[in-house]
């Protein structure tokens, strides 16, 4: 493969000339930052996208034009968004597209699950092939998507972000699948930047950085350092200056929270913590262990719980949200898109919605006043682009930077940012973590949910752990554990007794 | 009037009542399905009815004009196609638009072919048949349900569970309902979900024509403009409580057949007002709708 | 003199050049051009159309575009056409600015107009007021607005569509009405009809002559006053922000159950406006036997003024010229005016096209971002 290059109509060049080669039989990795362009160069080579360039299969020039060519060809890629019909069971999944018809097409049920049973003992992958993959953990999901590459006789396969969504434990299993499938002489692509991982599977890297290949290395002999450095193009700054912390008074107590989960299971499990003022609490843990449920009901946009949230002293439940965030309690969502914003509307008019009743004269919006303050947000936040540009031709990080705008320059009391830096670029992480800090210095409370362990280390004076809706471990002294520690009480292979540091 | 409900009689005219509306509710079935809203139903049954029963009257044969009218709705659904998936204008706008188009195509084709406005009673089609069985048609209660109705009824079960088939034992269903559920996993294995639509819509189109034709080769001989009458509105109805499923759907548009049966029936029957028993078939699916959503909120809460 | 004159020329074209080269100035010249085009576009279908409807009458085309303009009074049928189209279109802007798509818009126009008919002779009995019509036409209002409260109530509370039973609001209400009409409030003497409305209980001409009611400005007025509710007042944004993101507007602690539940009753309630305005300034009594399609006409006007009540009248003024048109057409030719139908339909799909939106901003905007 060489030389792909991808020109977005919008102008950002997402590849900007970047070329890859690959070996039969290796496990490679493409390594890079949040969009680095990893994701569009595997979809270039999956016919998903199309782009200048030349791809090379075997020295020979191939045109791949669609996801069927490249299939034709013997690439499969598994998405890490799962590209799975949530209703069809396992097996209908895995044939879907190249299902085992008669002359009518009628389905051929029986050879299909024969088929697939042999697959799946082929590869080490059991699975229940009846169930529909809405019902199955994402790690089993994954499995059939890998299935699914490999029914259509792929030698090639592309992993993108395998591991975001699994645990340790899982990885470990997967990362067995792949040697399994390497040792079959199957090309393995997986894109990642999760350096640890790479070190461990991979035996070739390919790094690239603003849409551009930097090179092609031996992992055997690059270092992590090295390999950290090239992705950046800079050393990271991993320390931020931050004063002592000095936790302050409760500002949101939480007693015994519970919240219904899917099933019997309860996704929250009485779950009691505190924040305090002057002080970043951060929830750690794999995502999907509770902390979605109970950020919704810190911040009120749930009230389908039991037990009580306080927020300074006073129970939240069923109040309205805008009396909430009245009080000062600002909301940095997860999902940025859904939830952060309109990306219909205007910079300015994202920027207003907190406030734009309170700055209303018999119903009309004083928009002179408004648009004046949104100036100077959008220049103390260096948010590019002018007022009345709609928030859809924002880049993800300067998305972020007008969300955040909003919400910290709204007299906050509690700040709860959740992901506040996911899918962002580095420089807009940086300023992110820069204000949560200050806002913490300035004496105000912030809640933290990551599932990134460099943003947790970094940020945190205090960390709960998050298990299977269960707080696991509350670490006063984040100095005292290192990753791999965490990491055991993320996956609730070890419990801390929860130790209420009253004094 | 409890005489007039429980009759036989009551039972094979709510049938008459609702074959139209299960057509429409197949046309929305499979639309739906496959991801498209389509609420053009309505406009393709009348372009389909006019067309018909003109093809009914002209050549003398009702199968012609039952082919025909099957084409034109095809070909009404292929301008949805068009507009919806070529154009890219949202699908609910081109409803919208499709359904305005046919008020005025409608009107257009009768007289341009017939030289008359309103309708065409003044030439009446080769009416589609209908078909009684000796003997079973005399079964008490059942038997002019099942066995004296028109062609078309036995056609609609043969839908029906063609419908079934066809959404779980096919590679096209297959097609169909993953497009309608992630249209980017179907991408993703190399299929055009368009190309489904499509396909899906094409079916649609048969649905609408079959439910025209029945309006204006079996119910009446003729066509009148606005005859369809909110039908193809209310068949969305009836599949949106069928939730997507072909038999319960079948079952939601007898009922709101029957009930449409009941509000013209009753007018012979009792003295009462026959605007307000007009209304009876939209009050109706009105509280079922609600019903309905009532009964899902429940659910919900429970979980 | 001769240099001052050259550069101020030059400045000019300068500023003129910048203004030109603005990206938004861009986008706007660029939108306006591509308006004019599909208008022009529908113009010609509508010509193709009548001309394939009248092989046999070859003059239909010419009096489809010229007669509207023959003379003041056709001039003003124009004006009196646009009047329900302005009060429906202003309404479904509204309402789909919020994401709604109630067309009761259609049922609202009728009872309010209605409603408006069956009061102004009770009312009439005693008083010679110019208070008539007000209160008229304010009890249609409230009345639409009433009605349309109930399919609006069923989307927040059970999350029903509005669209389908709007619909079947529209047929019971027509019912209901013309039982109304026939059997408790009509005229008793002839069938359908209201009594006829006193001279007072009108609105007042603009021109008498042309038969043109005050109710144009109305119309306008009405247009222009949604879109500053819109645009300027904190209910607009709400509206806004509710119909473009669901969750992030109740994310942000707006209410948006409520903003359904009220950007539809201003929708109604319009529509109801609508209603008595056009018919006690245009009728002598109510005599509708169907639903007169309005508000299907409102989403017309809505897709083609781009959801921006400023446009509405622009966008009515243009479709109550082709209205017009082919009314004129049926009175001097054999061809009817319900073509007007089809070339209405091909407007909301030309307008409603994201493919020609995509060809005409060119690559502007990329679909995608990258990950």
């Amino acid at each position: 493969m060489i030389g792909i290059t991808k020109v977005y109509p919008i102008g950002v060049v997402a590849n900007d000339s970047a070329s890859l080669s690959v070996r039969k039989g290796e496990i490679h990795a493409v390594a890079g930052e949040n969009g680095a362009g990893k994701s569009t160069i595997m979809k270039v080579l999956y016919g998903a996208e199309r782009a200048e360039g030349e791809i090379f299969l075997g020295g020979k020039k191939e045109e791949i034009t669609s996801p069927k060519v490249a299939n034709a060809l013997g690439i499969g890629m598994v998405y890490q968004h799962f590209m799975l019909v949530k209703e069809f069971p396992a097996y209908q999944n895995i044939f879907f597209g190249i299902e085992e018809t008669d002359r009518f097409g009628v389905l051929k049920k029986k050879e299909m699950l024969e088929k697939a049973e042999e697959l799946c003992k082929t590869y080490d992958m059991p699975i229940d092939l009846d169930e529909p993959c809405g019902n199955m953990s994402v790690s089993n999901a994954q499995k059939v998507e890998i299935l699914k590459v490999l029914a259509r006789g792929a030698d090639i396969l592309i992993l993108d972000e395998p591991t975001a969504v699994l645990t340790p434990q899982e990885t470990e299993q997967l990362f067995r699948q792949l040697r399994l499938l390497k040792e079959n002489g199957y090309t393995v692509i997986i894109i990642t930047h999760k350096l640890k991982e790479i070190k461990e599977l991979c035996d070739r890297i390919t790094i690239m950085r603003a849409g551009k290949t930097v090179g092609t290395y031996n992992v055997a002999v690059i270092s992590e350092a090295e390999i950290s450095r090239l992705m950046v193009g800079r050393d990271v700054a991993t320390e931020i200056p931050k004063k002592e912390c000095r936790a302050g008074d409760v500002v949101l107590e939480v007693k015994g929270l519970s919240v219904k989960g899917k099933g019997e299971k309860l996704a929250v499990d009485h779950v009691s913590f505190r924040a305090r003022k002057g002080e970043i609490l951060c929830m750690a843990g794999v995502e999907g262990n509770g902390q979605r449920e109970v950020v919704s009901a810190i911040t009120g946009l749930s009230s389908a719980y039991s037990g009580d949230v306080l927020f300074e002293g006073k129970p939240i439940k069923k109040q309205r949200i805008k009396a909430i965030r009245n009080r000062g309690l600002v909301h940095i969502p997860e999902d940025r898109l859904k939830t952060g914003c309109d990306a219909g509307s205007s910079i300015r008019d994202n920027l207003i919605s907190l406030d734009y009743d309170k700055n209303s004269v018999f119903g009309f919006i004083n928009y002179k006043k408004l648009n004046a303050r949104s100036l100077e947000q959008m220049r103390a936040y260096e948010v590019k682009g002018s007022l009345h540009h709609k928030m859809a031709m924002l880049s993800g990080g300067n998305m972020q930077k007008v969300i955040v705008a909003r919400e910290l320059e709204n007299d906050p009391v509690l700040v709860v940012a959740d992901q506040p830096t996911r899918g962002v670029d580095i420089g807009a992480i940086e300023a992110i973590h820069k204000k949560l800090v200050e806002i913490r210095d300035e004496g105000k409370a912030v809640i933290l949910i990551s599932a990134d362990l460099s943003e947790v280390f970094r940020l945190s004076d205090r960390i709960i752990v998050f298990h299977e809706g269960k707080i696991t471990a509350e670490i006063s002294d984040v100095s005292s554990v290192d990753e791999i520690r965490l990491g055991r009480y993320m996956l609730g292979l070890e419990t801390m007794e929860a130790n209420d540091d009253e004094t | 009037m409890i005489g007039f409900v429980f009759s036989e009689e009551f039972l094979q005219r709510s049938v008459v009542f609702a074959l139209p509306i299960l057509f429409a509710a197949f046309a929305a079935l499979i639309s739906n399905r496959a991801g498209i809203v389509n609420i053009n139903i309505e406009g393709s049954m009348s372009v389909a009815a006019v067309c018909g029963t003109l093809a009914g009257h002209f050549s003398g044969s009702w199968i012609l004009g039952l082919i025909v009218a099957m084409l034109v709705g095809v070909g009404m659904s292929m301008l949805l196609a068009g507009a919806a998936l070529v154009l890219r204008t949202d699908s609910f706008l081109s409803g919208i638009a499709l359904n305005t188009l046919a008020t005025g195509l409608s009107v257009y084709i009768l007289y341009a072919v017939l030289g008359v406005k309103g309708d065409s009673s003044s030439a009446p089609t080769a009416a589609i048949p209908n078909i009684s069985i000796p003997i079973l048609r005399d079964i008490p209660v059942i038997g002019k349900l099942l066995f004296d109705q028109s062609l078309l009824f036995y056609v609609a079960i043969l839908c029906t569970v063609f419908l079934v088939f066809l959404l779980n034992r096919t590679k096209l269903g297959t097609e169909i309902r993953a497009v309608g559920h992630n249209p980017a996993a179907a991408e993703s294995v190399g299929i055009n979900p368009r190309v489904v639509k499509t396909k899906a819509l094409i079916l649609c189109g048969v649905f609408s024509g079959l439910g025209g034709a029945f309006l204006s080769m079996s119910y009446l001989m003729y066509f009148s403009a606005g005859m369809v009458a909110g039908r193809g509105f209310i068949g969305i109805a009836a599949e949106a409580m069928g939730v997507g499923n072909p038999v319960l759907t079948a079952l939601f548009s007898f009922l709101f057949g029957a009930v449409t049966y009941f509000s013209v029936g009753a007018q012979t029957v009792l003295s009462f007002p026959y605007q307000i028993l007009n209304t009876l078939p939209y009050i109706m699916t009105l509280i079922a709708l609600i019903i309905y959503a009532v009964i899902q909120k429940n659910k919900q809460s429970k979980k | 003199m001769k240099r001052k004159m050259l550069a101020f020329f030059a400045s000019f074209l300068n500023t003129t050049a910048t203004f030109f080269r603005k990206k938004e100035t861009k986008d706007v010249i660029w939108e306006t051009i591509r308006t004019l085009a599909m208008l022009l576009f529908s113009l010609l279908c509508a010509v193709v159309v009548i001309a394939l409807a009248s092989r046999d009458d070859p003059g239909a085309v010419k009096v489809f575009l010229t007669a509207p303009f023959e003379d003041g009074y056709t001039v003003s049928r124009i004006l009196t056409e646009s009047i329900p189209l302005m009060f429906t279109g202003s309404a479904v802007c509204l309402m789909s600015r919020a994401g709604q798509f109630n067309m009761f818009v259609e049922g609202g126009f009728f009872v309010g107009a209605f409603v408006s008919a069956v009061l102004a002779p009770e009312l009439c009995t005693g008083t010679s007021s110019f208070l008539v019509p007000v209160l008229c036409i304010l009890a249609g209002t409230v009345a639409a607005a009433a009605l349309g409260y109930i399919p609006a109530k069923l989307k927040s509370g059970l999350g029903i569509d509005e669209f389908v039973s709007s619909l079947m609001m529209n047929y019971i209400v027509l019912w209901v009405v013309l039982y109304l009409l026939n059997n408790v409030w009509g005229d008793p003497e002839v069938t359908n009809a209201t009594k006829y409305l006193e001279d007072f209980a009108k609105l007042p001409f603009l021109s008498r002559d042309n038969e043109l009611s005050s109710g144009f400005i109305m119309a306008v007025a009405v247009a222009v006053l949604c879109a500053l509710f819109l645009f300027k007042t904190k209910w607009g944004y709400e509206i806004r922000l509710t119909g473009n993101n669901r969750e992030f507007a109740s994310y942000s602690g707006i209410r948006t159950d409520r903003v359904v539940v009220y950007s539809q009753l201003i929708g109604s309630g319009l529509a109801g406006f609508g209603g008595g305005v056009y018919l006690l300034g245009n009728y002598y009594r109510f005599t509708w036997k169907t639903l007169p399609n309005y508000g299907f006409d409102g989403f017309v006007i809505a897709i083609m003024a781009r959801n921006s009540p400023i446009l509405v009248p622009f966008a009515s003024l243009f479709l109550a010229y082709l209205r017009v048109g082919a009314q004129q057409m049926s009175l001097y030719t054999n061809v009817q005016h319900e073509v007007i139908y089809i070339i209405q339909g091909i407007i909301i799909i030309l307008f409603g096209a994201k493919f020609l939106m995509d060809m005409s901003v060119k690559k502007k905007r990329g679909k995608e971002m990258t990950v």
